[in-house]
């Protein structure tokens, strides 16, 4: 098949798509959980939650990666916080408009996004040695991830807990109230990371013939 | 050195996860008939599916994870049970399905599977529909009344014992009665007299330590004596306060769980005390009138914890007693 010879040919180029395709942050790599599991009670929340993280993350991605190695190590994770807290308030003001009860609603989970994983990660790890276009590349794949789970998790939990998406009820006659408490997101996002996982090892196995991997993602 | 204590740590040479699973099906299944004397063939019905349901699921679980199904294997049916058994009569069917497919699907097999489950499944699964549907499974039909086999019930439906505990007033049954289980209430927790006897069987045949529904129970009944909710006799209080709710099927059944519980005996005296404690507390300030599952939820997260800690206190104990040796 023409699909899986490209991508056997282009497995180190797909690594830089890692975040959106078989390094899915939230399921993958379990970063940004609190996120995932407190907030995703509706679907408007889902999309406010990511349209936050991609103005927080993305940015803050590109300016490490303009910084490059001048800070010294022990304060580099600071320095990253502290820019995403400047890129924070126009991500606040993008909630506003999109989604104005959504900052009472998510509580402190917003401006958690300021510490979020997968930004002191990737600004550690691949931002600080990379060009910033592939850093707002990377960035930008992180967050479609993140965004998929989140929509996913957060539609699930909507229709079975209030029947409803995106506040318009669908009239459905038996109604789970209790999905909507966080155990049942818990449970919800560890089964969707079984999955994942599942996905990634068939991934290895039928296309990349890497039968001896135990399911660990280079 | 790391322990790993197993379920099979506390079997003699004969006892086989067969044997234990086939005695705790026979002392279940007193309660299962008088379930059916007093709610009729709704009550059977809804004990047949939650085994079926069970066993199926469980049988998908073992082919999710890979491994064969052991068509022996009759631990699910005896979590379905005990599910069922605290269900009232007039439950819809569907919750019953939800309740035990959470339990063996989520609770036991993701966990890996029997003998590894940290979580009581069977507590786990009526916690959550009971979360879920507290309408439905916290109201309960009177004995003897006409049940429709399937779909919704049509009898009137009433608040248990422990509602009526748990708003401050004095249950209208007289004690005797509710020995013989002729008072609304669960399916299978209503019949104390049959309960005591499943309690003497299975000590008989030594599947569960005695220290467990002892500790539970009197920890309960202290607890009882000493804050009752009934204003008034506190003798009054302790036998309602028992014979309410699903505790004595739960300190039977769901406290003395082996593979969840602590193994050592210091770390099971202090689980089944601090279970009914919780219990009680449950009851007394919780949300819903009966805090069992609950209780014993939390407990199971706590049973390693208990084990080391109680062995070391216990150790101190002994070398402060005997002096440093």
């Amino acid at each position: 098949m023409a699909i899986r010879s490209h991508l056997k040919k282009s497995r180190e180029k797909m690594r830089l798509f890692e975040g959106m395709t078989y390094r899915n942050p939230v399921l993958i790599c379990g970063f940004a959980l609190a996120p995932a599991i407190m907030v995703t009670t509706s679907l408007k929340n889902a999309v406010a939650m990511t349209l936050a993280f991609f103005v927080v993350t993305v940015p803050t991605l590109v300016a490490a990666s303009f910084i490059k190695n001048s800070v010294p190590r022990w304060l580099r994770s600071v320095v990253n916080a502290l820019i995403a807290s400047v890129f924070f308030i126009p991500a606040l003001a993008l909630v506003r408009l999109v989604h104005p009860l959504g900052v009472d609603l998510m509580g402190i989970y917003l401006p958690i996004l300021v510490i979020n994983s997968v930004l002191l990660s990737r600004a550690e790890r691949f931002a600080r040695k990379n060009k910033p276009v592939r850093a707002l590349i990377d960035g930008s794949c992180y967050t479609v991830g993140f965004g998929v789970v989140l929509c996913v998790v957060s539609t699930i939990r909507e229709i079975i807990g209030a029947g409803s998406i995106w506040g318009v009820s669908l009239n459905l006659s038996q109604r789970t109230p209790a999905v909507l408490l966080p155990f049942a997101g818990f449970i919800l996002v560890a089964f969707l990371a079984a999955f994942a996982q599942f996905l990634n090892r068939l991934l290895n196995k039928r296309i990349y013939h890497r039968s001896d991997s135990s399911g660990e993602v280079k | 050195m790391k322990q790993k204590i197993r379920l099979t740590a506390q079997l003699k040479s004969r006892d086989t996860t067969a044997v234990i699973m086939g005695d705790m099906i026979i002392a279940l299944l007193p309660l299962c008939v008088m379930a059916f004397y007093y709610y009729g063939l709704r009550a059977a019905l809804l004990m047949v599916t939650a085994a079926a349901v069970s066993y199926a699921a469980d049988m998908l679980g073992y082919v999710i994870r890979g491994k064969m199904p052991n068509p022996k294997d009759l631990s699910s049916i005896v979590t379905g049970l005990i599910v069922v058994l605290m269900m009232p009569a007039s439950v819809p069917y569907f919750i019953v399905v939800l309740a035990c497919l959470f339990a063996i699907l989520v609770l036991k097999h993701p966990f890996g599977g029997l003998g590894n489950n940290p979580f009581n499944p069977a507590a786990g699964g009526f916690a959550f529909v009971a979360i879920s549907f507290p309408q439905s499974v916290f109201t309960y039909p009177t004995p003897f009344s006409q049940l429709e086999l399937v779909g919704s019930v049509s009898a009137p439906l009433v608040e248990s014992t422990a509602f009526t505990l748990k708003l401050g007033g004095l249950p209208a049954h007289d004690p005797v009665q509710m020995l013989l289980g002729n008072y609304p209430g669960p399916m299978g927790a209503t019949n104390i007299v049959v309960i005591l006897t499943c309690l003497l069987f299975l000590l008989y045949r030594k599947n569960i330590d005695w220290r467990i529904p002892l500790g539970f129970v009197a920890a309960c009944a202290a607890c009882a004596l000493l804050f009752p909710r009934i204003g008034g006799s506190p003798r009054y209080s302790v036998i309602y306060e028992l014979f309410s709710g699903t505790l004595l099927f739960g300190a039977v059944f769901v406290v003395t769980e082996p593979v969840t519980g602590p193994k050592t005996v210091p770390g099971r005296w202090a689980y089944s005390i601090l279970s009914g404690v919780v219990t009680m507390f449950f009851r007394y300030y919780g949300g819903f009138e009966q805090g069992l599952v609950f209780a014993v939820l939390i407990m199971n997260a706590l049973s390693n914890v208990l084990d080391r800690e109680m062995g070391r206190l216990v150790a101190y104990g002994r070398r402060r007693l005997h002096g440093d040796s």
